[in-house]
C-alpha cells in the first residue's frame, strides 16, 4: 500500500485532536478582547446615563480599549504563541508518540508543517471570532468607525505575527530540550537571558565605572527589541519610528509587518532545521543535543556568578570573599543545571569542566571591571586630539530652541553637554586632568562632604568624531576658578544658560512661569531687599575707609545676623506665579543679572525661576536668590502688585 | 523483502544494534526473539523509520525506510506502549488512523471490534491493557500495510485473545501481502506461529532462519555410552551447544540433522540412547548460551 496521506486531511485530523486547544483560546481571547471592550463600553454608558457626562465619547472610549497599541493584547498573544507551539509539539518529548508519528508515511518536515499549520490555525479562528466580535461591540455602542476598524483589521495581522514570532521562539527551544521542564527554562533564557545580561552589564558599569555619565551605558527599548523576539513584538505594539498616529494606536508600515513576518520565518525555519537534526530518542533527556550541555551550564552559571560578586562587593568589599561568592554560586549553578540534565544527584558533579570555564570568564569580566583594568575611569585622551569639550555641573533640565525655531529641550546630562561645543578648552581640560588624578587617588568621604572636591561632568569630542563623556571629582577651588573664568566670557554663558539667548519668539512659547525662595516669605525676601540695598550704601561707604576684605566680611555676617537670610531659620516659602506679559523684562532682567555675577553667586542660592513650556510638560529651571537684583527688582513689582 | 544490512544504533555509549544484518522474507510471520536488551524494539523502531542508524541501512524492496514516503507507507508499527490520544475512544482512533494510513478498513475495523467486544464509543483511557493491546492491534491489522511491527503485542494478551489474534494473523496472510514481524521475549508464543525466527543478543543478530528448519538442524540427546573414550569420540564429532553429565547419563545440544547424529551416535554403541527435538525455548537458550549469556551463571 503506497497510498500517499492527504495533507489537508491530516491537518483537519490534527485540527480535531486540538479542539480543546480552540475552545481554551477562544474562552480567553473573548475574555481578553471583546469581553473588555464591552464593560469598557458599558462602564461608560453607566457613567452616562448616571451622572449625564462622560469623559470620553463613545469612539474615543472604544478606540481606547481595542485595534492597535494594546499591549494586553500583545502580551496575551504572544502566551497563546507559547502554549500553543508546546502543545503541538510537545509529542517530540515523548518516546511512545514519536513511534507513533515518526512511522507514519510522512517525511519530518510534512509532519511539522502539518502540526505547526493545525495548531496555528487553532489560534488564528479563535483570534479573528474575537477580533469579529470586538467589532460587533463596537457596531453596538454604534463606536465603529471605517477608520477603528481598519486599525481593528490590522491589528489582527500584527497579532498573528506575533503570534507567530512567539510561537516559532517556543518551538526553537522545544526542538533544543528534551523535556517539559528544560523547554520552559529554554522559553525563559530566550526571553530573558539576553535583557539580563544586558541589566549586569549596565550594574557593572555603574558600579564599578565612578567617572561614567549616567545614560551612557542605558540600553534604551529600541536596542532592547534586539535581545528576544518577544521584545521585538513589545516594542512594535509601542513603537513610533516609522509609523503613524492612528486612533487606537501607532499603526506600523508594511516594513514594520515585513520585518515580523522575516523574524518568524527565521526562526520557524531554524526550529525546522533543529527538529530534522534531532534524534528520536532525545525525547525524555533534558536536552535534544548533548553538545549544548556545556554551553548552557558555562552560560547560566556566569551571571549567576555575576551578580553573587557584585551583591557581595557592594556589602563588604573583599577580593577574597568576593571570588569566594564568584565561585561558589557558579559552582552551584553548575550543580542545579547537572541535576536538571541528569535527576541523578549522585551525578551533580560530573562535568566540571564546564564550571571551570565558567568560573574562569566570571572571574575575569568581575575583576575587569572591579580593578578598572580598561582605563575607563582614568581614561584622558591628548590634548592634541581634541576637537572641542563641554563641561557642566548637574542640571535637571535646559530648554532653547534650534535653528527652525523648534522647541529643544533636553533631560539628560549627556544631550546637556552635547548643547556645549567649547574649543578654548585649556582651562576645561586642566580641570578634567585635575579630575582624573583625583580619581586616581581614590577621592575620599571627608572630601566630599566638606566640599573640597566637586563632581563635574565632561564631554571630549575628539577630532576623529568620537565623544566621550566622564563624571570627575574636580577641586571645588579649581572648579570654581575655571568656571568663573568661562563664565565672563558672552560666548561660554550663553551656551551654559540658554536663557540669554531666548528671543521673543520663544518667550512667547512659555506657557506659566512661577518662582520659588524656599524659607522665606514674600515679605521675607522683599523687606530683606530693601534693607540689604540701605545697608550695603552704607557699607560702601565705610568700606572705603576699612580694609576691603575685612569689611566684606562684617558686611555679609551683618546682614546674615540681622535679616536672617539663612533660609534654614525660616518656616514657608515664597511661590509667586508671574503674568507671561512680565516675561520678556523678568529674562532680560536674569540675563543682565547673570553678566555680573559670579559663578558661585550664580549657583550658591536657594531660589528658582522654573518656565513652563506650552504644549508640553517641560518646565526649565534656573537658579535665584538675592543677589539677582535686577530680577528681583521685577519680581517685587509682580509681588506687590498680586499682594494689591 | 525488509533488508537489514550492518545495522548499527548507539544510544550514548550504549550499543543497542552492533551490525545487524538479516532479511525478512514477504508473507511470512517472523519472530524476533532475544534477551532483555537485546535490541528487539530498537530494531522494529528502525525498521519503521523511527530511528535512524549511525551504520548501514534497512529498505524495504531494496527503498531505504529512513525518511522515505514510499517505503514507510507499507509499514505498520505497533509499539508496545500504543499511543492514543487523550480521551481517545476506538472511533476516534480509527478516523484518525483512516487519514494516517490511506489503506484503512474501517468496516473491517468496526466489524472486529464488534467480534472483539470493544464498544468504539468508550474511551481506551477506561480499558484495560490487555483491550487496548487489541485495539491496537485491529489499528494495526486494518491499517492493510505489507508489514506491520508488533513490539511485545501478545504481551496482556490472555490465551484466548492469543490464538485470535494469532488466527487474524494467520488469516491476513492468506488473504493479502501481509507480513507480521513479531518482536518478544515470550518464545512459546512465537513458537507457535512464526515461521521465521531472527535472534538477537547484545545488539548483535545470532541468527535468522526458518524456524522449523532451525528446529531439525538443532537437537538434544541424551545416552549412555559405556567407553570413555567413545563419549569423547562422539563429542568431538559432533557440533555440541550444551552438555551435560550427570552419572553416566550424558545430554547434549548438538547441530546437525536427525539422522546425521542418529548414525554418529549408533557408532559408539551406547546404551541407551534418545534424540529429541527442542523447543525454541531450548534452542534460545543454547545459542545465547553459546554467545556468552550462561543462564547458569546467572542464577548460581
Amino acid at each position: 500500500m503506497t497510498s500517499k496521506i492527504s495533507f489537508s486531511k491530516l491537518v483537519r485530523a490534527e485540527m480535531r485532536q486540538l479542539n480543546w486547544l480552540l475552545a481554551v483560546q477562544i474562552v480567553t481571547f473573548v475574555l481578553f478582547f471583546p469581553f473588555r471592550a464591552l464593560m469598557a463600553m458599558a462602564m461608560r454608558q453607566n457613567e452616562l446615563t448616571r451622572y449625564g457626562q462622560v469623559e470620553y465619547s463613545a469612539v474615543e472610549q472604544f478606540s481606547r480599549n481595542v485595534g492597535l497599541g494594546q499591549m494586553e493584547n500583545t502580551c496575551v498573544i504572544l502566551c497563546a504563541g507559547a502554549v500553543c507551539a508546546l502543545v503541538a509539539f510537545y509529542y517530540v518529548h515523548s518516546q511512545v508518540k514519536q513511534d507513533f508519528y515518526h512511522s507514519l508515511a510522512l517525511k519530518r518536515e510534512e509532519l511539522f508543517a502539518v502540526k505547526y499549520i493545525g495548531s496555528a490555525l487553532t489560534f488564528v479562528i479563535a483570534y479573528l471570532i474575537s477580533q469579529i466580535l470586538v467589532l460587533l461591540v463596537g457596531l453596538f455602542y454604534q463606536a465603529v468607525t471605517l477608520q477603528i476598524a481598519g486599525e481593528v483589521g490590522l491589528a489582527s495581522i500584527q497579532g498573528i505575527l506575533f503570534y507567530l514570532c512567539s510561537y516559532s521562539t517556543t518551538l526553537m527551544a522545544v526542538m533544543l530540550t528534551g523535556n517539559l521542564l528544560t523547554t520552559v527554562l529554554g522559553v525563559g533564557m530566550f526571553g530573558a537571558y539576553l535583557p539580563i545580561m544586558i541589566a549586569i552589564l549596565e550594574s557593572f558599569q555603574s558600579a564599578f565605572w565612578s567617572t561614567q555619565v549616567e545614560g551612557t551605558f542605558r540600553t534604551t527599548v529600541s536596542q532592547l527589541r534586539w535581545t528576544s523576539p518577544w521584545a521585538w513584538c513589545v516594542y512594535a505594539t509601542n513603537r513610533r519610528a516609522g509609523s503613524y498616529e492612528g486612533v487606537t494606536g501607532r499603526i506600523p508600515g508594511i516594513g514594520n509587518l515585513c520585518q515580523l513576518v522575516a523574524i518568524a520565518a527565521v526562526l520557524t525555519l531554524i526550529a525546522l532545521v533543529l527538529y530534522r537534526l534531532r534524534k528520536t530518542e532525545a525525547g525524555g533527556r533534558a536536552l535534544a543535543f548533548p553538545v549544548t550541555e556545556p554551553v548552557i551550564k558555562i552560560l547560566a552559571a556566569i551571571p549567576v556568578s555575576l551578580v553573587a560578586g557584585l551583591i557581595v562587593y557592594q556589602l563588604v568589599e573583599s577580593e577574597p570573599i568576593e571570588t569566594i561568592c564568584i565561585l561558589l554560586f557558579g559552582a552551584l549553578t553548575c550543580v542545579v543545571i547537572e541535576f536538571i540534565y541528569r535527576m541523578d544527584i549522585r551525578q551533580v558533579l560530573s562535568h566540571k569542566w564546564p564550571f571551570a570555564i565558567a568560573a574562569v570568564i566570571a572571574c575575569a569580566v568581575f575583576f575587569v571591571f572591579r580593578f578598572d583594568l580598561t582605563g575607563y575611569d582614568t581614561y584622558l585622551p591628548a590634548e592634541e586630539d581634541l576637537a572641542s569639550m563641554a563641561v557642566s555641573a548637574y542640571r535637571s533640565m535646559c530648554v532653547n530652541y534650534d535653528d527652525n525655531g523648534e522647541i529643544r529641550y533636553v533631560s539628560s546630562m549627556r544631550t546637556r553637554l552635547d548643547e556645549m561645543e567649547w574649543e578654548e578648552f585649556d582651562t576645561i581640560y586642566q580641570m578634567a586632568r585635575n579630575g582624573v588624578e583625583n580619581t586616581k587617588e581614590a577621592v575620599g568621604i571627608d572630601e566630599i562632604y566638606n566640599e573640597e572636591v566637586t563632581y563635574v561632568y565632561f564631554r571630549y569630542h575628539l577630532k576623529n568624531g568620537k565623544e566621550v563623556y566622564r563624571y570627575y571629582p574636580v577641586d571645588t577651588a579649581l572648579y570654581r576658578e575655571t568656571m568663573n573664568e568661562l563664565i565672563s566670557e558672552d560666548e561660554f554663558r550663553e551656551l551654559y544658560y540658554p536663557i540669554c539667548t531666548w528671543d521673543a519668539g520663544f518667550i512667547s512659547k512659555i506657557s506659566s512661569a512661577d518662582v520659588s525662595f524656599y524659607g522665606l516669605t514674600g515679605e521675607d525676601l522683599f523687606e530683606t531687599l530693601d534693607e540689604t540695598e540701605t545697608k550695603d550704601a552704607a557699607e560702601k561707604e565705610a568700606a572705603d575707609a576699612a580694609d576691603t576684605e575685612a569689611a566684606e566680611t562684617e558686611s555679609v555676617e551683618s546682614a546674615e545676623t540681622e535679616t536672617g537670610y539663612y533660609y534654614y531659620e525660616y518656616y514657608g516659602s515664597l511661590d509667586m506665579s508671574i503674568p507671561l506679559s512680565m516675561l520678556p523684562e523678568l529674562v532680560a532682567a536674569y540675563c543682565e543679572d547673570l553678566k555680573v555675577l559670579s559663578f558661585e553667586e550664580i549657583n550658591d542660592n536657594y531660589g528658582q525661576l522654573f518656565f513652563y513650556l506650552e504644549g508640553t510638560y517641560v518646565s526649565d529651571i534656573y537658579p535665584i536668590d538675592e543677589s539677582f537684583t535686577n530680577t528681583l527688582e521685577v519680581l517685587k513689582e509682580v509681588y506687590e502688585e498680586q499682594k494689591e | 523483502m525488509i533488508r537489514m544490512e550492518q545495522v548499527t544504533k548507539h544510544f550514548d555509549d550504549i550499543v543497542a544494534l552492533n551490525g545487524v544484518t538479516a532479511q525478512i522474507e514477504e508473507n511470512c510471520i517472523f519472530g524476533l526473539v532475544g534477551t532483555n536488551g537485546a535490541g528487539k524494539s530498537t530494531l522494529l523502531r528502525v525498521i519503521a523509520g523511527v530511528l535512524k542508524p549511525e551504520e548501514g541501512q534497512v529498505s524495504i524492496d531494496d527503498v531505504p525506510v529512513w525518511e522515505s514516503v514510499q517505503a514507510k507507507s507499507r509499514v505498520c508499527f505497533i509499539p508496545d506502549v500504543a499511543m492514543f490520544f487523550p480521551n481517545a475512544t476506538a472511533a476516534v482512533m480509527r478516523d484518525y488512523y483512516r487519514v494516517v494510513y490511506p489503506g484503512f478498513d474501517a468496516a473491517r475495523f468496526d466489524d472486529l471490534l464488534s467480534k472483539f467486544e470493544l464498544d468504539p464509543r468508550r474511551k481506551l483511557s477506561t480499558f484495560s491493557k490487555g483491550m487496548k493491546k487489541q485495539v491496537s492491534v485491529l489499528l494495526g491489522i486494518c491499517a492493510n500495510t505489507d508489514y506491520l511491527l508488533c513490539d511485545e503485542t501478545f504481551d496482556g494478551l490472555d490465551p484466548v485473545m492469543r490464538q485470535t489474534v494469532k488466527s487474524l494473523f494467520a488469516s491476513e496472510i492468506l488473504n493479502r501481502k501481509f507480513t507480521p514481524v513479531i518482536a518478544s521475549h515470550r518464545l512459546r508464543e512465537i513458537e507457535d506461529i512464526c515461521d521465521f525466527v531472527g535472534l538477537l543478543h547484545k545488539g548483535g543478530i545470532l541468527f535468522a532462519k526458518d524456524l522449523d528448519e532451525m528446529k531439525l538442524g538443532i537437537h538434544k540427546l541424551q545416552c549412555v555410552i559405556p567407553d570413555a573414550a567413545d563419549e569423547e569420540a562422539l563429542l568431538s564429532e559432533l557440533k555440541v551447544l550444551q552438555k551435560e553429565k550427570r552419572g553416566s547419563l550424558l545430554t547434549i545440544v548438538v547441530r546437525g540433522s536427525y539422522n546425521e547424529i542418529e548414525q554418529k551416535l549408533q557408532e559408539k554403541q551406547p546404551l541407551f540412547s534418545e534424540i529429541l527435538p527442542l523447543t525454541l525455548e531450548e534452542i534460545f537458550i543454547s545459542e545465547t548460551e553459546v554467545a556468552g549469556y550462561d543462564i547458569k551463571n546467572l542464577v548460581f
